[in-house]
């Protein structure tokens, strides 16, 4: 499988996070982290943060957790995160 | 702090959201592009704020997702228009005070001037008043170019003078002519003479030759220095003499007054009167009966200001002081110290070139009339310049 993935991003050239619509995440320390490509929230406490993608779950521990901003397709997430669950 | 300002203009609403699947309620409202923010996790849902337009159309969402929506507070101009929607006169009150606001700023009320140093503001504002500009005028009916043309005629000593009307303000900035320099032609040969007797105390001589030396006495027109001036190879030459000459000269200066005399005399009752004035007009507010005699007034004007701007409101108080003429007799002891008065003021500005070293008093009573005679040692300059004729 990764073969294939490797062969065809040589032939074409286009990022692997396009091509299977996989989640951009971007951290700032543990303190904010940005997902792009999510589909909608799936549990939202200020433990737990549960975030619905097109190719797996992820799921974002720690404590005084808020949705800072949501988009239809983004999600930004301040607080202090001490764990990052990916569940596909 | 814009964001506030908008959200504030249309009016926002704090929910809370109760229920089973309170995340499928944001999912939702995400996607039908309903914004929201601060939203954040309370017992058994969420707490959240939303413009109230939005709120009002997400009763249809909060049913599908199975949820119960509560406003907890509502902010914003659309609930305070609600709250005073019975109380009409907030609102033409509202109305007319910005009506007011805008009709006002459009007249000047402060008239700012800037670089005057020998010109006087009161001066420049008299030639504004009758080139056409004043406070109270109409913004729009001042020709700012032909008012500063006007003014340029009337006052020769402005250079340059622009007129900056902003806002309320209007602000006049003066550059003043440079003053001709006093010019003394010194293109003749003459001498430098002596104005009175005295005994020399010092001498600055410039050009020219000094004749006297420190200590010795002169008299009235004795040449002090001379326009003859001899070089090393022993030839003469005229040059236009400048020397100062300072020397102790005696003087003499008596004063006089009446004993007794009809004079002035300020009683201590004065009267007042004050007007309001409001938008360039003034009305009487506070009148006291006036009294007979000579009197002198003293104006104060007072102005509300805010923010370092003269408002158009204030009041005027005019304040009479009375005097009666009375016929005075006056003591010896007061007589004296009226008459040192005089002689203090005369040794000021008379005098104001020399220095006073020494004066001698002497009292004199000669019927109705009291002298004091003061014998002066003044030490000052006593050059004074005398052309001469070259012949030849």
């Amino acid at each position: 499988m990764m073969k294939k993935i490797k062969q065809e991003k040589s032939r074409v050239d286009i990022p692997v996070e396009f091509m299977y619509n996989l989640p951009i995440i971007e951290f700032t320390g543990n303190r904010r982290v940005m997902v792009e490509g999510s589909t909608g929230v799936l549990q939202y406490e200020s433990e737990v943060v549960r975030i619905n993608t097109n190719a797996m779950v992820i799921a974002f521990s720690g404590r005084g957790l808020t949705l800072k901003c949501i988009s239809p397709t983004s999600i930004i997430i301040e607080g202090f995160i001490t764990n990052t669950e990916f569940i596909s | 702090m814009v964001l506030k300002i908008i959200r504030w203009l249309r009016g926002y609403v704090v929910f809370t959201i109760m229920g089973r699947f309170p995340e499928r309620f944001i999912n939702l409202i995400n996607h039908s592009g309903i914004r929201y923010w601060d939203i954040v996790p309370c017992d058994g849902g969420y707490k959240g704020s939303m413009i109230l337009s939005d709120y009002l159309s997400i009763r249809k969402i909060a049913r599908k997702s199975n949820v119960k929506i509560k406003s907890s507070k509502r902010v914003g101009l659309p609930f305070f228009i609600k709250n005073y929607k019975r109380r009409k006169g907030i609102l033409i009150g509202g109305v007319c005070a910005f009506l007011i606001m805008g009709l006002l700023s459009q007249f000047i009320w402060e008239i700012n001037f800037q670089g005057l140093n020998r010109l006087s503001s009161s001066d420049i504002s008299s030639a504004l008043q009758d080139s056409g500009l004043s406070v109270g005028m109409w913004k729009g009916s001042v020709n700012v170019e032909a008012v500063e043309r006007k003014v340029t005629l009337k006052v020769p000593d402005i250079g340059w003078i622009s007129i900056n009307a902003i806002n309320n303000i209007a602000t006049v900035e003066i550059k003043e002519k440079a003053q001709k320099p006093k010019i003394t032609k010194t293109d003749y040969p003459c001498n430098i003479k002596a104005k009175c007797d005295g005994v020399i105390t010092k001498t600055v001589v410039y050009s020219g030759t000094c004749q006297v030396k420190k200590g010795s006495a002169v008299g009235k027109n004795q040449l002090l220095v001379s326009s003859v001036v001899e070089d090393t190879n022993e030839n003469l030459t005229y040059v236009h003499s400048k020397a100062d000459i300072y020397a102790d000269v005696r003087q003499k200066k008596s004063f006089d007054i009446k004993l007794s005399d009809n004079r002035l005399i300020p009683q201590e009752k004065y009267t007042e009167k004050t007007d309001i004035s409001f938008l360039g007009f003034n009305f009487p507010y506070k009148m006291s009966s006036s009294h007979s005699g000579e009197k002198a007034s003293i104006y104060y004007s007072y102005c509300l200001q805010a923010n370092g701007v003269n408002l158009p409101a204030g009041y005027i108080r005019e304040r009479n002081y009375y005097y009666t003429n009375t016929k005075q007799k006056l003591s010896g002891s007061s007589a004296k110290k009226i008459l040192q008065k005089q002689m203090a003021l005369y040794e000021c500005f008379s005098e104001g070139k020399g220095t006073v070293k020494s004066r001698k008093l002497t009292y004199k009573k000669d019927k109705d009339v009291f002298t004091m005679n003061a014998d002066y040692t003044i030490n000052k300059n006593i050059s004074k310049t005398q052309r001469i004729r070259v012949e030849g």
